[in-house]
């Protein structure tokens, strides 16, 4: 359940826009939707409410090699900001590639731990 | 032009209909099970997309009894239900808008479980799922072009 609202909450909407739009197709309007999915998701920063969902997880399910690989990603992904917002090409690519393989990961432990949708 | 009806309680589905599928659907946009109803009255025939939580909603726009969810799967657990009802509230305004009558493919963003899926068809008819906001796949499911 836990690891569900985790793949929803953050891995499909950080992924919003990075699904849709091809490595050197991003115009400034795409740009501005993906840094919304990723710093501005409900309740905050992708980061902020990962860490949120992601730490019960750990509690109850001890370490997963999933939330460090996205806790790592995320990271990556809060050092990039400044370069995001400018509409850094390399950047928006890198970044979107880091938000698919976050929601890929996510729902992968979803579907490990969890077996099931709430 | 076809028409979609997007029903969530925040703007990310429509914002990314009106800018990934706009080019196929006029989008109309409903927050709550009341709009989505009126919506659908307005618009007969529309493809639905529909958001499974309704986190953001308070529970005066929310479709269910919430005393009655509570003593039938909590125990009397008010707090427990709100979630509840919250938690699936895009099937739940699905139900209402197929007790009225609407049976058009309703599309939800959702990596659900074989099972689920299989139940909300027997449940709903056509519900078609996705597991994530890929332009692409969403067309397909919605019957448009890939």
């Amino acid at each position: 359940m836990l690891a569900s609202r985790l793949a929803h909450d953050v891995g499909k909407y950080m992924a919003r826009t990075a699904h849709n739009v091809a490595a050197d197709k991003w115009t400034p309007t795409l740009a501005a939707m993906l840094c919304r999915d990723l710093f501005e998701l409900r309740g905050g920063r992708a980061s902020a409410v990962f860490e949120t969902l992601a730490r019960p997880i750990e509690s109850l399910s001890g370490p997963q090699e999933g939330l460090v690989r996205a806790r790592a990603h995320l990271a990556e992904l809060d050092a990039l900001e400044g370069h995001l917002r400018a509409s850094d090409a390399g950047a928006l690519a890198r970044a979107a590639v880091l938000a698919l393989a976050v929601e890929d990961g996510l729902r992968k432990l979803a579907r490990d731990l969890g077996k099931g949708s709430p | 032009m076809k028409r979609l009806l997007v029903i969530e309680d925040g703007t990310e589905y429509a914002e990314f209909a009106r800018l990934f599928l706009g080019s196929e659907f006029r989008v109309i946009a409903a927050q709550s099970a009341a709009e989505a109803v009126c919506a659908a009255e307005a618009e007969p025939g529309c493809a639905l997309l529909i958001d499974l939580r309704f986190d953001r909603a308070s529970q005066d726009v929310l479709t269910g009894d919430l005393d009655a969810t509570a003593e039938r799967l909590f125990a009397g657990d008010r707090v427990r239900a709100l979630r509840h009802l919250q938690d699936q509230q895009g099937v739940l305004i699905l139900a209402e808008l197929r007790k009225l009558g609407h049976r058009q493919p309703a599309v939800f963003v959702h990596d659900f479980p074989s099972r689920r899926l299989e139940n909300l068809r027997r449940l709903y008819g056509d519900v078609r799922a996705v597991p994530s906001f890929d332009a692409q796949a969403l067309r397909l499911a919605l019957g448009g072009e890939a």
